[in-house]
């Protein structure tokens, strides 16, 4: 087994990818220097689904202890493939203190975070009502980014 | 004679990792340069939110010039810049051979008879027309 110059080699690589996530850094960096971050539509995209849960929920005077994910999606015409693809997050709880989660449960935290203005990997959330006993309250969030692809 | 050959592998997969990252590199700087991902974005994102509020029965005329300009500068018809997926609930927008930016819409609803058409013959004019129907859901 000749295994000189193996570490070098290894290293060498190590150099080789450091190089280029500097490149890709740079580049990425004066793109949005120059472009800036793009269109971000998660709050309007929260607020327009909260809309239309909030009008749904008015109009169907769902008993959402006993409401199921089918039912929701088939009375209110919400698309089950977007609302749970990891992006997309709708809660909801009644006076009586039952809930009703679809989506990623953890936007409930990720939510209030600070960095969601900045990072667009977290989602923006727009409520309704306040989340104490004895009110409704409806929480809606998306991180929905659009993405590129080949056409 | 082995010692060669692993010299040549070495570069080669050094080649080809280079060749790799600078092609989608560009690939994804060439769109951003000629503005044609933000003017993907921003439409993808309009026509979805228009989509989002929409009801079965609407139909819609959208004034798209901007985008059909772009994409005539590179080379795409108009005919062809904007699709919907009523499978998937997504809405491409492309304005550039190749490539095109999606966005989904969470109204299960169908998008029927869309079509991107010229007023006048040339891209100055350009709309995005379509209907909204209720979801069709025998099949599915």
């Amino acid at each position: 087994m000749n295994k000189k110059g193996v570490l070098g080699t290894g290293v060498l690589y190590t150099v080789y990818f450091l190089m280029m996530a500097v490149i890709a850094i740079g580049l990425y960096g004066g793109l949005v220097g120059y472009f800036g971050t793009g269109y971000d539509y998660r709050k309007a995209e929260s607020r327009a689904l909260l809309d239309s849960v909030r009008d749904c929920i008015k109009e169907q005077n769902f008993d959402l202890a006993s409401l199921t994910p089918e039912d929701f999606y088939n009375k209110c015409i919400i698309a089950k493939k977007v609302i749970e693809d990891g992006e997309h997050l709708i809660y909801v709880k009644d006076k009586s203190g039952a809930e009703f989660t679809l989506g990623v449960t953890d936007f409930r935290n990720r939510c209030f975070l600070n960095v969601r203005e900045k990072n667009k990997d977290y989602p923006i959330c727009s409520s309704y009502g306040k989340d104490v006993s004895g009110e409704d309250y409806i929480l809606v969030g998306s991180s929905q980014n659009s993405r590129r692809a080949l056409a | 004679m082995d010692k060669r050959a692993n010299i040549v592998m070495d570069n080669l997969i050094h080649i080809v990792i280079f060749a790799m990252f600078f092609g989608i590199m560009f690939w994804g700087i060439g769109s951003y340069s000629d503005g044609s991902a933000l003017i993907e974005d921003i439409y993808a994102k309009e026509i979805v939110r228009l989509i989002n509020a929409a009801e079965p029965g609407m139909s819609f005329k959208l004034d798209v010039s901007k985008l059909a300009v772009v994409a005539n500068k590179n080379g795409k018809k108009f005919e062809e810049t904007i699709y919907v997926d009523n499978v998937n609930n997504e809405l491409r927008v492309s304005s550039r051979l190749g490539s095109g930016t999606i966005y989904k819409f969470f109204n299960d609803v169908d998008i029927v008879n869309f079509r991107v058409e010229s007023v006048s013959g040339n891209s100055i004019a350009t709309r995005f027309l379509f209907e909204v129907v209720e979801r069709q859901r025998a099949g599915v």
